[in-house]
């Protein structure tokens, strides 16, 4: 395993290429019925939720990865139902990233096409990815998120001159209740993320201050994504945007350089696979890592195989209804991210902290006699 | 150093069934969208909508089209349909070509007067959600007449040629200001009102679309049209260059100077909670064309003068029409009520009955350049 270690910094890059995907389908649409205008805001004060949930799953992780360490933390049985439950929901995750990458696909033909072909397609490329090294994984990672930050740049760049601040502002006290609300709500659309830490067990000691590492990483990307969102709201304001299924892929259709190209948001939703793949790629890896820590060695080369056609089935079957996939990514999901990215790790930590205590006054305990 | 590449590899046995099963996608028993040949496509560039008996009434223009290896044109396609809904008729107008119809391509919107009256946002809500259609399409008012009779004014040539031309030389500020679909749907929901660049057709037989200054929609029905100086009004209230020459009659003889660029900044004042008064400072570029003897000293202050009373008069013109319609089409309480963020939330939704209200005073700074 020695030459398929990863760098901190492309572990970043897989979190914001990997968290681009939700983040396109669900911002600022999921954040404005409570905030409005200031949904730009909400992704702003997000942030140090996001900042503080990573801190936790990075502390708890430390060099062994999160697997390992809540079956250290936990023992065997307790530490294994955890990771279990972090196992199913990550399936979970997967089926829903497969289904909405395929519909998306979909959606962009409009006239033809078959949602089980670009289903299949994702998931054959995927599992090609997932059998393959964390290390190569990665290195397309940092391509894929180039390749997501020159395209958004080119949509929002292009966007930026139409945009009006009196669509953003003004924002008053009256209205910070319902932007903290959205603020949870943006920080579990963030919280896809947060099977990283399970990777963490191959991540290169590269001399780095971890902690200013994920402070960078961590506030940049919140800030970028804000900015972002203030783009968006700026160019369609608050109440055309919460009438659109997608601002962000409808800004895109607006885009245009005359003489050049003047309708680029086929190329942006194909691009935007990327972010899917690479969200799915971290989710294989992570279900890897975590299925190591309760399966016997010989179950290991299955494991990819095994997470992809489970993901892909539930694609197929655990959305039957139209519309279905939209209203969990919307309701369910960044509830469920919150709970498991940000709640059950603190109270992780804090067992963490009490056990070491214990185990601290245990040992001046016995050696106070000496 | 190695590279790991990515992916897991292929086993032995792998390649022959996957490339079976690409040869059975190459067949049509898939899902792929099917392939379509460009010269089997009409792409549809202008679509007009007005009311009808049935429900709605859609025309769609390609403009001339290219033909054969030498690049022929042909004449335009128009194909129309009256439906129910414009999902409908846009698809019964696939049944009438016998190219495949698209409407990704669509880049001018045509509202007829009498649908502008009724209602444009049927229309825009389909722009925003259709897959082909976007908001980033122009959008035209026909004035007096019906979009189906603004599309036939092009004849053969189609009319999108005399629409993108009016729309390039807005940008370089020799035409009426140009709006989006997008963004005149925005102003409709952010600021419950929006004006848009308005067309007509003139000359022998109408054969000509001729600008007509704006139509102002109000909520999302039309509330009026600006023409003339009113219109030149409008033009300074959005900012932006406009198509304009000012000839003045100073004492060193006539000058006429082209107006450049012009920038309108608002404020509110408030008695208590209530807004007082409305305060707007234009400030306008001016650059000289024409003179005898170029005015200096006393005679460019008198063009000053003369330049700040005539855009007075006009801004002056738009706002008497704007606040009898309650319509603040140009998001002066917005762009103020960003420095009284406590006071403007209490107001934001009565605004267009104070814009009506409201004491507006007018401040012109002219430069010349």
């Amino acid at each position: 395993m020695k030459d398929d270690k990863i760098s901190r910094t492309q572990l970043m890059a897989l979190l914001w290429a990997g968290v681009m995907a939700p983040a396109a389908e669900l911002l600022p649409g999921l954040l404005l019925p409570g905030a409005g205008k200031g949904a730009w805001l909400a992704v702003v004060l997000a942030a140090p939720l996001v900042l503080v949930a990573g801190w936790l799953l990075g502390s708890l992780a430390g060099r062994d990865g999160l697997a390992r360490s809540v079956t250290g933390l936990l023992g065997r049985w307790l530490g294994g139902g955890v990771v279990l439950l972090y196992i199913v929901w990550g399936l979970f995750l997967l089926s829903l990233r497969l289904r909405l990458c395929a519909q998306r696909l979909l959606a962009s033909g409009e006239r033809d096409g078959a949602l089980w072909f670009f289903l299949l397609s994702v998931a054959v490329v995927l599992l090609w990815m997932g059998r393959g090294k964390l290390a190569a994984f990665a290195r397309a990672g940092q391509l894929f998120l180039t390749a997501l930050l020159l395209t958004a740049g080119v949509v929002l760049g292009l966007s930026l001159f139409q945009a009006r601040p009196e669509r953003l502002l003004p924002l008053w006290w009256s209205e910070a209740g319902p932007v903290l609300r959205a603020a949870l709500s943006a920080a579990g659309v963030m919280g896809w993320g947060l099977f990283l830490p399970f990777l963490m067990g191959d991540v290169r000691d590269q001399g780095e201050n971890k902690n200013w590492h994920w402070l960078f990483w961590g506030l940049g990307g919140a800030l970028l994504l804000s900015a972002a969102q203030a783009v968006i709201l700026g160019n369609l304001g608050a109440a055309l945007a919460a009438r659109l299924d997608n601002p962000f892929f409808a800004l895109a259709k607006s885009v245009g350089v005359e003489g050049a190209f003047q309708r680029v948001e086929g190329v942006v939703t194909a691009l935007w696979t990327f972010a899917d793949l690479t969200m799915g790629g971290v989710l294989v890896f992570a279900l890897r890592a975590m299925t190591a820590e309760l399966l016997p060695p010989k179950a290991l080369p299955w494991i990819s195989w095994t997470a992809v056609v489970l993901g892909t089935a539930g694609a197929l079957v655990l959305f039957p209804a139209a519309g279905t996939a939209e209203l969990w990514n919307r309701r369910l999901v960044p509830a469920g991210n919150l709970a498991l990215g940000f709640l059950l790790p603190a109270l992780l930590w804090v067992g963490e902290r009490l056990f070491r205590r214990k185990g601290k006054n245990s040992i001046s305990c016995m050696r106070k006699p000496a | 150093m190695k590279y790991a590449r990515v992916g897991g590899g292929l086993c032995a046995a792998s390649p022959l069934p996957a490339i079976l099963a690409l040869c059975l996608l190459l067949t049509g028993c898939s899902g792929l969208p099917t392939a379509r040949e460009m010269g089997d496509m009409a792409l549809l560039r202008t679509l007009g909508v007005d009311p009808s008996p049935a429900g709605v009434s859609v025309t769609g223009s390609t403009g001339p089209r290219a033909k054969g290896l030498q690049g022929d044109r042909e004449p335009a396609l128009t194909l129309s349909a009256d439906r129910e809904s414009l999902s409908g008729a846009c698809l019964a107008m696939q049944g009438q070509s016998d190219s495949f119809v698209f409407f990704g391509y669509v880049d001018q919107l045509l509202v007829g007067e009498e649908l502008a009256k009724e209602g444009v946002r049927p229309v825009l809500d389909y722009f925003s959600r259709d897959a082909e259609l976007g908001l980033g399409a122009q959008l035209w008012l026909v004035q007096g007449a019906s979009a189906r009779d603004a599309l036939s004014a092009g004849g053969d040539e189609g009319v999108d040629a005399r629409l993108e031309t009016i729309q390039n030389d807005s940008k370089m500020g020799i035409a009426n200001l140009t709006r989006t679909a997008g963004a005149v749907y925005t102003d409709l929901l952010e600021l419950g009102s929006a004006y848009v660049p308005a067309l007509s057709p003139a000359g022998e037989g109408g054969a000509v679309l001729a600008e007509q200054g704006y139509g102002v929609l109000k909520g999302d029905v039309l509330a009026g049209f600006l023409e003339g100086e009113a219109a030149k009004g409008v033009e300074l209230l959005a900012g932006g260059s406009s198509a304009d020459v000012l000839d003045v009659e100073l004492a060193e003889g006539p000058v006429s100077v082209k107006v450049t660029s012009a920038c309108t900044k608002s404020r509110l004042e408030f008695q208590g909670e209530v807004p007082s008064a409305l305060k707007l400072t234009c400030k306008v570029e001016v650059r000289l064309l024409e003179y005898r003897t170029r005015p200096d000293g006393q005679g460019l202050e008198s063009l000053r003068t003369e330049a700040s009373r005539r855009e007075r008069v006009r801004l002056e013109g738009a706002l008497e029409q704007l606040r009898a319609w309650g319509t603040d089409c140009a998001g002066l309480g917005a762009k103020a009520g960003m420095f009284h963020p406590d006071r403007w939330q209490a107001v934001q939704a009565d605004w267009p009955e104070y814009f009506s209200k409201v004491p507006v005073e007018i401040q012109v700074e002219v430069k010349v350049r």
